[in-house]
């Protein structure tokens, strides 16, 4: 054994989080100590192989703080959530809400090092109850204001739906203003026996922001959870989703689309645990690739033993516009049933050229046709958005990567 | 309107056409007719722009200018459009879209106005009834999911509504039963006008008693090995390429 260095982004955070701890509810020592223990995962790390956190753990970020000031625009009139630096702004949010009160001391058993470092540095975040069907989406938006310090914003945030109940949800992210930020937050939903969640993401931070957010799900029985996430911004972003299916008949969607340019990396990671029988779960990713951006899928279903009649497919497709673009995929099937049926596919390559040709024969210069190919390929993710502010705005993202000569 | 001289061109390295000379004027309709591998949907992707076919001698003149240089669009917006022997199905992309699309940037290119959607819906609707085509299948995805003969339908509402001035009709009879050809024929019969040519290229002969051209060319091993009039066409029927093809040598 070599002497042990000092692990990635360690001393640095510590520091960080010695100055705010006495701010903070709840007691966050033991979550800490449990992020200290690995500090940012290297691509050493299997689950990060593809996506090296080293250059970010040498950023230095301050805590971000509350700010009752920024103003936030909205995609529509509805009920709406507002975190600013992850911090609840009451004065925006239309919903009743609860808050994030601290971890309650199992938060040592995190596995996750950036989530342990969330438990242990987050000093807010939302807790919706849905009890009952509603009927207008939520919007919830998480706003970040760059600084000069380079702020990090962890936000800690809770979906539950009841039995019975049923919602839509769109966490929008962005960024205020140009400039370098981090934001390391966390969304678990719970959807218990019989409740419905739609749970759309548009992830729209800055160019300089790095974006990680990791969703633990769980699913009761005859629970739906349909899961979209669209993601255009942040210079590095990766959305993880760990969805645990306890729940007999459950049904699981998850379906990403994504845009990414220049030096861009996206990494959409999902693990799916079917321990119940005659659970489904759907997965299907698409990705335009750019400049010399990456894309990273990591897809990763376990059939547990007993979860007989599981139904899980995933598919991950992305389109390289450039000879310099890249896509890593690893999809992996765990499976310990006998009755089940579970497939996954990838594919990556450029566009059409027999499509290109078949366009531009009937006029279409080149660049406009190429625009129809891309918009065509992620419109599959979009198919269930009905027309609208959100529809719009992802829309708009598209044809902004477009323009930008993707 | 286009002169073809001594046309070579080949496909990853093998010579596929070998000095094809062509001549058609404006508002003629001649037929290019052959057998299979005779270099027929290689002539026609060469006019067009497609990748990957190789002049290596010869040029190509359309109303005087080089065709060879101008890329897809810009031979569409001059006025030249081929009905593809296998149309492309695209996912993801509408069929009004697409005509829209294409329609609005060729009248861009010729300084026109675009169309707006209910102008456009106009245009498209009684262009679509008088070939046969209904509104379900302008409500799909360009090419997905028709069979043979939509494709070529869709071809021609294509031809139909981009009017250009030169059509290359590649193979378009394959796949089409004899009431779909009529109705085919029909829609091309309606756009012969005195500044508009068309260039048909057939294996068979049966296209041509509806759309009847004045010119017919046996095209064969890369050469146009023979010329007439429509009745080239008949005696082709009756005696087959071979012998033809055997006169020639």
């Amino acid at each position: 054994m070599t002497p042990q260095v000092a692990l990635p982004g360690v001393e640095a955070y510590r520091e960080a989080f010695e100055s705010i701890r006495a701010s903070l509810p709840g007691e966050r020592g033991a979550a800490f100590e449990a992020f200290a223990a690995r500090g940012f995962p290297t691509n050493r790390v299997e689950a990060w192989k593809y996506t090296s956190l080293r250059p970010l753990a040498r950023q230095r970020f301050q805590p971000a703080a509350p700010d009752m000031e920024a103003a936030v625009t909205f995609l529509g009139d509805g009920p709406r959530i507002v975190l600013v630096n992850g911090f609840l702004r009451e004065d925006l949010t239309t919903v009743p809400v609860g808050r994030w009160g601290g971890p309650n001391g199992a938060a040592g058993a995190e596995g996750e090092p950036l989530v342990a470092l969330n438990a242990a540095m987050a000093g807010d975040g939302y807790a919706l109850t849905v009890g009952e069907v509603r009927d207008e989406p939520i919007e919830i938006v998480h706003a970040t204001v760059p600084g000069p310090t380079g702020p990090v914003a962890q936000s800690r945030n809770r979906i539950t739906v009841e039995p019975g109940g049923a919602a839509h949800v769109v966490e929008r992210h962005v960024g205020l203003g140009r400039g370098a930020y981090f934001v390391n937050g966390v969304t678990e939903i719970e959807v218990r026996d019989g409740g419905r969640l739609r749970h759309t993401k548009l992830q729209d931070e800055g160019a300089d922001a790095h974006h990680l957010w990791f969703v633990p799900a769980r699913l009761g029985r005859d629970a739906v959870l349909e899961s979209t996430v669209f993601t255009f911004g942040a210079r590095l972003s990766r959305n993880q989703i760990e969805a645990d299916i306890p729940g007999e008949g459950a049904e699981l969607s998850l379906r990403g689309a994504y845009a990414v340019s220049g030096r861009q990396l996206a990494d959409h990671t999902s693990r799916i645990e079917h321990r119940a029988p005659g659970a489904t779960s759907r997965q299907v990713y698409k990705g335009a690739i750019g400049g010399q951006a990456r894309g990273v899928f990591q897809g990763h279903i376990v059939v547990a033993e007993g979860a007989q009649k599981t139904d899980g497919h995933q598919l991950n497709r992305a389109l390289l516009l450039s000879g310099r673009a890249e896509i890593d995929a690893k999809p992996v099937l765990e499976i310990y049933a006998d009755d089940v049926q579970c497939s996954h596919g990838a594919t990556a390559g450029d566009i059409d050229a027999d499509a290109l040709f078949y366009l531009r024969s009937r006029g279409i210069p080149a660049d406009a046709a190429r625009g129809l190919l891309v918009r065509a390929f992620l419109s599959e993710i979009l198919e269930d958005t009905p027309e609208g502010a959100l529809r719009t705005a992802v829309e708009e993202r598209i044809d902004g990567f477009l323009e930008a000569g993707a | 309107m286009l002169e073809i001289r001594d046309l070579h061109a080949s496909v990853e390295g093998q010579a596929i056409l070998n000095g094809v000379d062509l001549s058609v004027g404006p508002g003629e309709v001649h037929a290019v007719m052959g057998p299979n591998g005779s270099g027929k949907s290689t002539l026609s992707y060469v006019l067009s722009g497609r990748e990957g076919y190789a002049v290596d001698r010869g040029e190509v003149l359309y109303d005087g200018r080089d065709l060879l240089e101008l890329e897809p669009e810009e031979r569409a917006a001059a006025g030249l459009f081929l009905a593809f022997q296998y149309p492309v199905e695209i996912p993801g992309v509408g069929t009004m879209t697409f005509l829209r699309t294409a329609l609005n940037a060729l009248r861009r290119g010729r300084g026109e106005d675009e169309l707006d959607a209910m102008q456009f819906l106009r245009v498209v609707r009684q262009k679509a009834r008088a070939l046969g085509i209904g509104d379900d299948m302008l409500k799909r995805a360009l090419n997905v999911g028709f069979s043979g003969g939509e494709k070529k339908r869709n071809e021609m509402l294509q031809l139909a509504i981009l009017e250009p001035r030169l059509a290359i009709l590649d193979e378009t009879d394959s796949g089409l039963d004899i009431d779909a050809l009529k109705v085919v024929a029909e829609g091309v019969n309606a756009l012969r006008s005195p500044d508009r040519a068309m260039l048909i290229i057939t294996h068979y002969q049966r296209l041509l008693d509806h759309i009847v051209p004045d010119r017919v060319h046996v095209l064969a091993k890369g050469r146009i090995l023979r010329s007439g009039g429509s009745e080239l066409a008949l005696e082709l029927e009756e005696k087959g390429y071979g012998e033809i093809m055997g006169e020639a040598a």
